[in-house]
C-alpha cells in the first residue's frame, strides 16, 4: 500500500496550490471580474516567497511579507480594472506574461543565476506530522505530513462555505457582479467590492505560489507553476460558484496531476501519464457543457426584453 | 430632530434644481413639493427630465444648482445612502433586484440583519414580515427573485423601500410592465401607503393612470416645470397641452377611412407552434386581416402574442397550420422570402431586433435597400451614395430628429428610433405590416405621428396586425380586436362595440361564442 500512500500524499500536495488559487479566483467570478492572471500571480508568489525567505531566514515570515506584497499588488490591479477601466481579461493575460518575464529578469539581475535558484539559506515550511493518524495507511498520506498552507487551504474552504451562507460581504460581492446598480442604490459600494475580490485573489495566489517554492521544495525555478494557475481558473469556472464543487474539482485535478508523476514507466509511457490532468480537464469540460442549464435564472427587463 | 425642521413643511421639496450633462440641460429651475399623504404624479414626455430629477432626489446625481429640503431642512444627497437616511426610497424602472438572490436577500441588501458583517436568514425573514404586512402582500422570502413574475418583483421593490423606512416613495414608470389588473392592484397599494402618511411620487406618461391615482400632477417639459395641478381641478386636455406645448394633440381614436369589404391579405389558419422560451405556444390560431384593416391583438403579456408575431415573420417555426399573404402560402419560407412576398415587421424589441442600437441611422435604414441586391451588386459598397440619399430623404420625410444620417441610434430618443424602424418598413410598401408593441417608450408627439403614418399605409391597402399590451393603443387604432389567452384566441370584437373592461375580462381567460 506504500504506492497508494505516496500517491495520495503527492495528490494532496498538488491539490494545495490549485485549491488556494481557485478559491481566490472564485471570489473574482462573483464580482464578474474573473481573474485569468492566476498563473502570473502565483509565479510572483513563488519567487517572492523564496526571495523574502532568503532575507528573513524564516518560512512563515516570508509568507507574511509575501501576503502583504500580494495585497498591495491586488489593490493596484483592482484599481486598474475599476477606476482605470482596463478590461480584466486583458489585464489578467498581461499579468501572466509579466509574471513569467519579470521573475526570470529578477532572478538574473538580483541573484545572477539562470533557470533555478537553490540555496541553503532558503527556508522551508515545516511538514506537520500528525501523530497516530500519520501511521494509519491511506488516511496518513491524505491527512498527515503537509505544510501549514495545505491545512489552511482546507480551513478556507470551510470558511468560504460559512461566509457564503452567513456573511454580508459575500452577498455584496455577488450583488456587485450580478447587478451593480442594485447594490449601489441599496447603499453598497460596488467599486470597493470589486477591488476587495482582486486583493483576496492575489493573496491566495501568493500563498499558492509560496506553497510550490518554499512549501513543497525550497528552491525557485523559472516557470515552476507550470500551468497550475490555468488549471485553477478551470476549476473555478467548472464549479459555477459552488465552493464544495470547487474543492472537489481541485482535488480531482490535484490527484490526476499526481498520477501523471507517480505512474510507473512500466504501466504507461510518461508522455501519456503526463497527459492525464489535461484529459481529465477536457472530459470535465465536455460533461459540464452537456449538463449546463440553458434556462438560467434571469430577471425581467422592463420595456425591452431580450429572449 | 433638527430645529429647522417644521412639521407643516412639505415632506420633500426641490426648488430651482438645475442639472446639465455637458452641453445638454436636463433640468432647469425645476420645482417640486411633496406633502405627506398624497400621490403626486410627475408627468412629461420622454426626455422631459423626469428621471433625472428623481435621480437627484435619490442622490444618484448631484444638482448643479438648487436646493432639496426634507421637512423644511436643507439636505445634500451625495449618494443613495444619504437619501435612504432621509427616508426617501426609489423603485426604479429597471428593477434593482439581483436575480439569483432570494426575496429576503434582495429586500435586506445594504441593511442586512444579523449583526455587524453577518447575514441571518431567519432574522431577515422576521425583519421583512412587517413591511410586507404594511403593504398587504405575502411573498415567500426564500423564493429566488429572478423566477418570480414582473408584478411580484415590483412588489418586492416596494417592500424593499419600506424596509429601509422610506416615507417618500418614488416610482419610475411602474406600470410600464404591468397588466391593467396588476396596475389597479398597484394603485390600491399606493393609496394604502399614502393613507398611512407617506408621500408617493408616481412617474408616468399614461394620463389615464395618472388621473386614476394622483392627487396632484406636476408637469415637466424640456427640463422645466410647467406647473403643478390639482388632479380634481384639471383634465387630460390641459395636462397634455402642458406636456406637449400643443393644444391639438389627439388622444382619442385615430381618424381614418375604414375601407369597405376588401379582399383578405393575411390569412392565418389553425397555426400552432412549439413553446418558445419567453412566451406561450400558439394553439390553433386562425384569423384573417383584410386590405386596409387594422386588427388588434390584445392579451396579458406571455399569452402568445410575441410568439404569434414571430411565427408570422418566420423566426418561430410552425408545427401546424398555414400562413398566407395575398394568396401565397409563406408558412415554410424564411424571413427574407416572406418579406419578398410583402411582409413588413416592426419588432417588439427595438434595441435588439429593430435597429443596430450602436450603429448609425444610415445603417439602420440601409438593410431594406441592400437586401434587394442580386448578382454582383452584393459586392458593391453597402452604404452607397444612393442608400445615403434614400436615408437622408427618409430622415427628412419622417421628421426624425437626429444630427444626420451618421448619428448613432443610441443617442436618439425612443420616439425617433421607432420612427426610423417604421420609416424603413413602410418604405418597402408592404402588403401586410406586423406591428409588435409599436409605441413602447415612445413619446406622445411621436405616437400621434406614427399612428398617422400607419393610417396612411392602410389607406393605400396595407393590412396591419397590431400586437400591443397597451389597451388604449388597441382601442384607438384597430378596427377589430382579438384577445389571446394561453396561446389561443378567446374573443373577437369590433373595437367600437367593446370596452376596456370587457377586453380585460377576456384577457383573464373568459371566452365568448365569437372566438375562432
Amino acid at each position: 500500500m506504500d504506492w497508494l500512500d505516496a500517491f495520495l500524499g503527492s495528490g494532496m500536495r498538488f491539490t494545495t496550490p490549485i485549491l488556494l488559487a481557485a478559491l481566490g479566483c472564485l471570489v473574482t467570478s462573483w464580482t464578474r471580474d474573473l481573474n485569468v492572471g492566476l498563473e502570473g500571480a502565483m509565479i510572483f508568489g513563488a519567487f517572492f516567497g523564496v526571495a523574502f525567505g532568503l532575507e528573513l531566514g524564516s518560512g512563515l515570515g516570508a509568507i507574511v511579507v509575501t501576503l502583504l506584497a500580494a495585497a498591495v499588488a491586488g489593490l493596484l490591479f483592482g484599481i486598474l480594472i475599476t477606476t482605470y477601466r482596463v478590461n480584466v481579461f486583458v489585464a489578467g493575460i498581461v499579468l501572466n506574461v509579466f509574471g513569467a518575464g519579470a521573475t526570470v529578469f529578477l532572478l538574473r539581475s538580483i541573484y545572477g543565476v539562470k533557470g533555478a535558484l537553490a540555496d541553503d539559506g532558503i527556508p522551508r515550511l515545516a511538514r506537520i506530522e500528525i501523530p497516530v493518524i500519520g501511521d494509519i495507511p491511506v488516511l496518513g498520506g491524505l491527512v498527515s505530513g503537509h505544510t501549514v498552507l495545505t491545512y489552511l487551504a482546507w480551513v478556507l474552504v470551510g470558511v468560504t462555505v460559512w461566509a457564503v451562507r452567513n456573511s454580508v460581504v459575500v452577498r455584496h460581492l455577488k450583488a456587485a457582479g450580478e447587478h451593480p446598480e442594485a447594490l449601489e442604490t441599496a447603499g453598497g459600494n460596488v467599486q470597493r467590492m470589486r477591488i476587495l475580490a482582486q486583493v483576496w485573489c492575489f493573496m491566495l495566489c501568493a500563498l499558492a505560489g509560496a506553497q510550490m517554492s518554499i512549501g513543497q521544495l525550497s528552491l525557485f525555478t523559472e516557470g515552476m507553476t507550470s500551468g497550475l494557475g490555468f488549471v485553477a481558473v478551470a476549476a473555478a469556472i467548472f464549479s459555477r460558484g459552488n465552493v464544495l464543487w470547487l474543492a472537489a474539482i481541485s482535488t480531482v485535478f490535484g490527484l490526476s496531476s499526481a498520477a501523471g508523476v507517480q505512474i510507473n514507466e512500466e504501466v504507461m509511457p510518461p508522455q501519456f501519464a503526463q497527459m492525464i490532468p489535461y484529459v481529465v480537464a477536457l472530459v470535465g469540460l465536455v460533461v459540464l457543457a452537456r449538463t449546463s442549464k440553458v434556462d438560467q435564472v434571469r430577471i425581467a427587463t422592463p420595456q425591452l426584453q431580450a429572449d | 430632530m433638527n430645529e429647522t425642521t417644521r412639521p407643516d413643511a412639505p415632506l420633500l421639496e426641490a426648488s430651482g434644481i438645475t442639472k446639465r450633462f455637458g452641453p445638454v440641460v436636463a433640468n432647469e429651475d425645476v420645482h417640486l413639493d411633496l406633502r405627506a399623504g398624497e400621490v403626486h404624479a410627475l408627468v412629461g414626455e420622454n426626455g422631459a427630465g423626469k428621471t433625472t430629477l428623481m435621480r437627484m432626489l435619490f442622490g444618484m446625481y448631484q444638482p448643479d444648482a438648487g436646493v432639496i429640503r426634507v421637512r423644511g431642512e436643507e439636505r445634500q444627497f451625495r449618494r443613495p445612502q444619504d437619501a435612504i437616511d432621509a427616508q426617501i426610497g426609489m423603485v426604479h424602472q429597471h428593477f434593482m433586484l439581483v436575480p439569483t438572490f432570494t426575496v429576503a436577500e434582495n429586500i435586506t441588501l445594504g441593511a442586512e440583519p444579523g449583526g455587524p458583517g453577518l447575514y441571518s436568514k431567519d432574522r431577515a425573514k422576521e425583519a421583512i414580515a412587517e413591511p410586507m404586512r404594511r403593504l398587504g402582500v405575502d411573498i415567500d422570502p426564500e423564493a429566488v427573485t429572478g423566477r418570480l413574475s414582473v408584478a411580484t418583483q415590483q412588489k418586492i421593490e416596494i417592500v424593499k423601500v419600506l424596509y429601509r423606512g422610506a416615507r417618500v416613495l418614488i416610482l419610475d414608470e411602474p406600470t410600464a410592465v404591468l397588466t391593467p389588473q396588476e396596475t389597479t392592484e398597484l394603485f390600491e397599494l399606493l393609496r394604502r401607503l399614502a393613507a398611512e402618511g407617506s408621500a408617493i411620487v408616481f412617474i408616468s406618461h399614461k394620463l389615464g393612470e395618472v388621473f386614476a391615482v394622483a392627487d396632484r400632477i406636476t408637469v415637466l417639459r424640456r427640463g422645466r416645470t410647467v406647473g403643478t395641478y390639482d388632479a380634481a381641478a384639471t383634465d387630460a386636455a390641459e395636462v397634455v397641452a402642458a406636456m406637449t406645448g400643443r393644444s391639438d394633440v389627439n388622444l382619442g381614436r385615430v381618424e381614418r377611412v375604414v375601407p369597405e369589404e376588401q379582399p383578405p391579405v393575411l390569412l392565418v389558419d389553425a397555426v400552432s407552434t412549439e413553446k418558445p422560451g419567453h412566451d406561450a405556444a400558439l394553439d390553433q390560431v386562425s384569423f384573417t386581416v383584410r386590405a386596409g384593416e387594422i386588427l388588434g391583438i390584445a392579451g396579458v403579456e406571455g399569452n402568445g402574442q410575441t410568439a404569434l408575431a414571430e411565427a408570422l415573420v418566420g423566426t418561430l417555426a410552425l408545427t401546424g397550420g398555414s400562413v398566407s399573404i395575398s394568396g401565397t402560402d409563406v408558412g415554410g419560407l424564411d424571413v427574407a422570402a416572406r418579406r419578398d412576398h410583402g411582409l413588413g415587421y416592426v419588432p417588439e424589441d427595438r434595441h435588439h431586433e429593430g435597429l443596430p442600437i450602436n450603429g448609425t441611422v444610415l445603417e439602420a435604414i440601409a438593410p431594406c435597400e441592400v437586401r434587394k441586391r442580386t448578382g454582383l451588386g452584393v459586392l458593391a459598397s453597402a452604404l452607397s451614395a444612393k442608400v445615403r440619399t434614400t436615408a437622408t430623404g427618409l430622415v427628412r420625410e419622417y421628421d426624425i430628429k437626429a444630427a444626420g444620417v451618421d448619428a448613432v441610434c443610441s443617442t436618439l430618443s425612443g420616439g425617433n428610433q421607432q420612427k426610423i424602424v417604421v420609416a424603413r418598413e413602410l418604405e418597402e410598401q408592404p402588403a401586410c405590416l406586423v406591428l409588435a408593441q409599436p409605441t413602447r417608450g415612445v413619446d406622445l408627439g411621436a405616437i400621434e405621428y406614427l399612428y398617422g403614418r400607419i393610417a396612411e399605409a392602410t389607406a393605400r391597402g396595407c393590412a396591419v396586425l397590431l400586437v400591443s399590451a397597451d389597451l388604449d393603443e388597441i382601442l384607438r387604432l384597430s378596427d377589430r380586436v382579438l384577445v389571446m389567452y394561453r396561446g389561443r384566441v378567446v374573443a373577437e370584437k369590433q373595437t367600437l362595440d367593446t370596452t376596456r373592461e370587457e377586453l380585460g375580462m377576456h384577457m383573464m381567460g373568459a371566452t365568448t361564442g365569437g372566438a375562432a
